[in-house]
């Protein structure tokens, strides 16, 4: 009986702590000395160093979506330009933030959480505690704002690429051509679309880096809980983003 | 040298915000460097308009719409255009296109080419709009009513039909059964006379083959001696046109009065002294035939002897 209960409250507890660390965190923001170094390192790991990962995956994706929409949609009825109305909107609205948000979710939070995890069961965490230094904001705050301000970064550069590669894609298998693409992409072209791919960049650079934070920073039980910390930073966060992507376009849309 | 790591992230933060700057306007239609003038319009019913739509003049995309906003009297349009497009006074924007066929777009019809520009900013009215979704829909009815008319005419056709075949008293199935007999004995009769037939279609060709070598010598003759006729007609009309030119030679000879003839023809003394030695011979002659003698008598003295 109490392990059912323990099993129903523990969601509550965990996101009780979670937003505990979060008010923490935003606490020690002003203390911009303790992180600034920090901050620069995490963006050049989380953002910079993520680019081709993410090219990769963008290039195939706008790529294949090219290919498949051409399968599927093209007709005697229906134009071939209706390929770049179909594959713009969704590389800008859903898969360069999607794809790029799942790369990084095991690229950049499987790291967070174990290097976070061993300062944590290797009692790192607990010196710098000892030694009077806010541990927050010396290690989540630049991993969080790093993750947010990056994230968009990598997200433009998944758009350009994988547009970039959409149109490789046309010209390769002779689908469409390059000028009907274009044309397409323009008349079905909806404003809001690269913004709210903006905004879910921001958001999932968020849950990523903040989820696997929590996830490192209140690791227990030796290499072994590292791991677990680990596995389940990535899960979490692949889940939290397709939560956050259904709400986010529930909300904005 | 090794470059800092704030220089790297913000040549990437600059790189991605010009990117997204530059890739959002070209999706637009907008110019990609020069700027853009907003202008508005209003529509009682703006047929699923949305922000992004391109904006065309006179079929060529020349910007996109940037907001519709539900009003009062319709929906207000905002949309942007390169600013080197003129819009002029008088012009009108209408919605375009079927969204269930192509996308929708924003028209712009302009006015005179010498009317004033219109400023960035300016409020551009509205077409007359034509609900042509909405002018179907009223007509649906009568269409409908004339479409079950149509069926019931070809059902009742078909039942008539089904009952002229089935029916085997029917004229029709009568015909048939009369054509099909005929079909059946000139089969047999072309069966019986195959070889016959075969024969004849021979003594046809060979026929034919003959009258087309006859047909081909008597055309060889017949071209030969047209051809010998005209060489004739050719030396003849060569002929015939050196004597007309040396005619022509005289002709103008005369007329200017050269030569004996052409004194005569254009000298009018000449002309008198030949009439008046006429009519001198002429009473001559007259008196000669009253009294020959008086001259004989003469020419015997004085000549003869």
């Amino acid at each position: 009986m109490n392990g059912v209960v323990l099993n129903l409250v523990r969601p509550f507890f965990s996101l009780g702590r979670f937003s505990l660390l979060l008010a923490k965190a935003c606490g020690s923001l002003g203390d911009i000395g303790i992180y600034r170094k920090n901050m620069v390192v995490q963006m050049v790991r989380i953002g910079l160093e993520s680019i081709p990962i993410v090219a990769l995956a963008a290039a195939f994706s706008g790529a294949v979506t090219t290919v498949q929409t051409a399968y599927q949609l093209v007709s005697p009825i229906i134009p071939p330009k209706v390929i770049g109305a179909v594959v713009v909107p969704s590389l800008t609205m859903e898969l360069a933030a999607v794809v790029t948000g799942f790369i990084l979710s095991g690229r950049v939070g499987a790291r967070i959480a174990a290097e976070l995890g061993t300062m944590r069961v290797t009692e790192q965490i607990d010196a710098l505690e000892a030694m009077g230094l806010n541990s927050v904001g010396y290690l989540i705050v630049p991993r969080v704002a790093a993750g947010i301000l990056m994230f968009p970064v990598l997200y433009v550069a998944a758009c350009l690429i994988g547009v970039a590669g959409s149109l490789l894609a046309a010209m390769l298998t002779g689908v469409v051509s390059i000028g009907e693409f274009i044309l397409g992409a323009r008349e079905h072209y909806d404003n809001f679309g690269p913004y709210f791919g903006l905004i879910k960049a921001f958001v999932f650079g968020f849950l990523i880096t903040s989820i696997s934070c929590y996830m490192g920073y209140y690791t227990e039980g030796g290499a072994e809980g590292v791991g677990r910390s680990t596995t389940r930073a990535a899960v979490m966060s692949c889940v939290f983003i397709l939560v956050a992507d259904f709400a986010l376009a529930i909300v904005l849309l | 040298m090794k470059i800092p790591n704030e220089v790297k992230i913000g040549i990437a933060v600059v790189l991605a915000g010009t990117v997204f700057y530059l890739g959002t306007r070209y999706f637009r239609d907008l110019p990609i460097l020069s700027r853009a003038h907003t202008y508005y319009t209003e529509f009682v019913n703006a047929n699923g308009l949305v922000a992004g739509n391109v904006v065309s003049i006179n079929g060529v995309n020349v910007g996109s719409v940037s907001d519709v906003q539900l009003v009062r009297a319709g929906a207000r349009v905002a949309f942007s255009v390169s600013e080197d497009v003129v819009i002029t006074q008088g012009s009108t924007a209408k919605v375009g296109g079927l969204s269930f066929i192509s996308s929708i777009q924003l028209d712009i019809v302009l006015g005179p080419a010498d009317a004033p520009q219109h400023a960035p900013g300016d409020f551009i009215p509205a077409a007359e709009q034509v609900d042509f979704l909405g002018e179907i829909a009223e007509r649906a009815p009568d269409i409908l009513s004339r479409a079950d008319t149509l069926l019931k005419n070809t059902r009742q056709a078909l039942n008539t039909a089904e009952t002229l075949v089935s029916d085997p008293t029917s004229d029709l199935l009568q015909t048939m059964s009369s054509v099909k007999a005929s079909a059946d004995a000139l089969h047999t009769i072309l069966l019986a006379e195959q070889r016959s037939i075969v024969a004849v279609l021979s003594d046809i060709q060979a026929l034919a083959g003959a009258i087309m070598t006859l047909a081909q010598d008597s055309l060889a003759v017949t071209v030969d001696g047209v051809n010998v006729i005209l060489e004739r007609m050719e030396q003849n009309l060569a002929s015939l046109e050196t004597t007309t030119t040396a005619l022509s030679d005289l002709l103008t000879k005369i007329n200017s009065g050269q030569g004996t003839l052409g004194r005569l023809v254009t000298e009018d003394s000449l002309y008198t002294e030949l009439h008046q030695t006429v009519s001198a011979l002429r009473r001559i002659l007259e008196d000669f035939e009253e009294d020959p003698r008086q001259y004989l008598r003469h020419l015997k003295l004085v000549e003869i002897f």
